[in-house]
């Protein structure tokens, strides 16, 4: 069965370069352009995993992953995000997510991510 | 042409020829008025609608900033220069919110708009030309000779009012 | 004075630090050689900034940053190098046929230029000081540069003259492109930046 992942993130390019990364491993269900839109659509389309942003406008994506975690704390949302600094990373971990890796990135590296959140 | 440049927060005054010139305006507002009859103009580039509510807590205050109290001391100084003030007519343009997404302070603009206009009506000077709000800078001129007031944007190219 | 000194020369190389993320996330991200030709910083009167941007016609990308420090961030380049830049980035989703920067992916690819090269300024300064500092998703303009940093600087023009400005050029060797990318703690903010520089050995 295709595994379903959610694209959250306000840059129309980043979700398009994304899109291309995974196309061959996974099913994309749905993209969200803020943290409000994350939240909803997780509970519409359940995605089996979610890459997540932090910088975007009306809710960020830290305060997106706590909501989704709230309601699913199951849920595997890698942060896929330019911000790097060590007390973001602290608090994207303590508020649930399964991964993290930074922009610029590589295709691999986020394939290799997203399949070690879904392993575990 | 001889050409006076007025910065940020600044205002000058000149007599019968040469040129005014204020540089990107953006949320601020180039106020330019004119007497016909002495051929006496002044230019203002002001940043804030009203000295009293955005007062700055420093011990010198900057009245060039500030609409009304630039407005104000533009006017003062023409006088001095023989102008007579039932003759003076404003030019204004700026006011811009240069980001398409803008909100709070960046909106400032608007506000800028609107002081200049109520206090140019309070003094009873008519607003002979505008090219103010919408979303790009402008670059503007006043010749001092004749009172036309060039407005240059990245937009719209160059326009005389 | 030696106290005075001390403080310029630990904001020259929180500067330096940040410039220096900037190129290496920037190299990675257009994979491309990417140099720091220079970096300062200065106190400056804040009506001369217009000045020190120049009137020509660029494409900005603007953030503001906040947390126990706050601030603005510019990143300004040339409408041409702009599409030069983003051209590469896109690569094959690329549309070859439009003008100027009104395409919806080219705009959105040189905000993401902006949005990393914030986050790599401000990442440090986070990291250095053990905070935390969010800034917002950039916001896009191809306008006059000095009529933008205009906008901007009316705020901090209400309650100081004078701000301390970090000034970067960034060149991409062999494109011939240059970024320039200012940077403008807020008045308020500095206090703190200097009371930050105690605890930490830099």
């Amino acid at each position: 069965m295709a595994i379903k992942l959610m694209i959250v993130d306000d840059s129309k390019f980043m979700r398009t370069l994304l899109k291309k990364v995974v196309v061959d491993e996974y099913t994309v269900v749905c993209e969200a352009t803020n943290g409000i839109e994350a939240v909803e659509m997780y509970e519409k389309y359940k995605p089996d995993v979610v890459t997540m942003d932090i910088v975007m406008p009306e809710m960020d994506g830290i305060t997106a992953l706590s909501h989704i975690v709230q309601q699913d704390p199951e849920a595997k949302v890698v942060m896929c995000t330019s911000v790097g600094q060590e007390e973001k990373i602290k608090k994207a971990i303590a508020a649930g997510a399964k991964g993290y890796v930074n922009k610029p990135f590589q295709g691999p590296k986020v394939l290799q991510e997203i399949k070690s959140v879904l392993g575990a | 042409m001889n050409s006076i440049k007025v910065g940020m927060a600044d205002f000058k005054v000149a007599k019968d020829n040469g040129s005014l010139i204020t540089i990107g305006l953006g949320s601020c507002v180039g106020i330019a008025l004119y007497d016909p009859t002495t051929k006496i103009g002044g230019l203002a580039h002001i940043m804030l609608p009203d000295s009293t509510r955005y007062r700055s807590t420093g011990s010198k205050i900057n009245l060039a900033k500030y609409a009304d109290s630039s407005i104000e001391k533009m006017l003062e100084k023409m006088k001095k220069l023989g102008a007579n003030t039932t003759h003076i007519l404003a030019k204004i343009a700026g006011g811009a919110h240069m980001f398409k997404s803008a909100n709070g302070f960046l909106k400032i603009g608007e506000e800028n708009v609107k002081a200049v206009k109520k206090i140019l009506k309070d003094k009873k000077i008519n607003i002979k030309a505008e090219d103010t709000g919408a979303d790009y800078g402008r670059t503007v001129e006043l010749d001092v000779a004749n009172g036309n007031y060039s407005i240059r944007s990245a937009v719209h190219g160059t326009k005389v009012v | 004075m030696e106290g005075e000194v001390n403080k310029l020369i630990q904001l020259k190389m929180m500067g330096d630090k940040g410039a220096e993320r900037t190129v290496e996330s920037l190299s990675m991200m257009l994979d491309m050689n990417v140099d720091m030709k220079i970096s300062s910083v200065n106190m400056v009167s804040l009506f001369t900034i217009p000045e020190i941007v120049g009137g020509d016609e660029v494409v900005s990308l603007f953030s503001q940053f906040s947390s126990t420090i706050s601030g603005s961030m510019f990143c300004l380049l040339s409408p041409d190098d702009t599409k030069k830049l983003v051209s590469s980035l896109l690569g094959d989703l690329d549309n070859e046929g439009s003008d100027g920067m009104c395409d919806e992916m080219q705009q959105s690819a040189a905000e993401e230029i902006g949005n990393i090269i914030t986050s790599s300024f401000v990442d440090v300064w986070a990291d250095t000081f053990a905070i935390e500092i969010s800034h917002d998703p950039p916001l896009f303009a191809n306008d006059f540069a000095d009529a933008i940093v205009d906008n901007v600087l009316v705020e901090a023009s209400q309650s100081c003259d004078y701000v301390i400005l970090f000034n970067s050029t960034l060149n991409v060797v062999n494109a011939d492109i240059n970024f320039n990318i200012l940077m403008l703690p807020d008045p308020d903010s500095l206090q703190k930046v200097f009371d930050l520089f105690e605890n930490v050995d830099l």
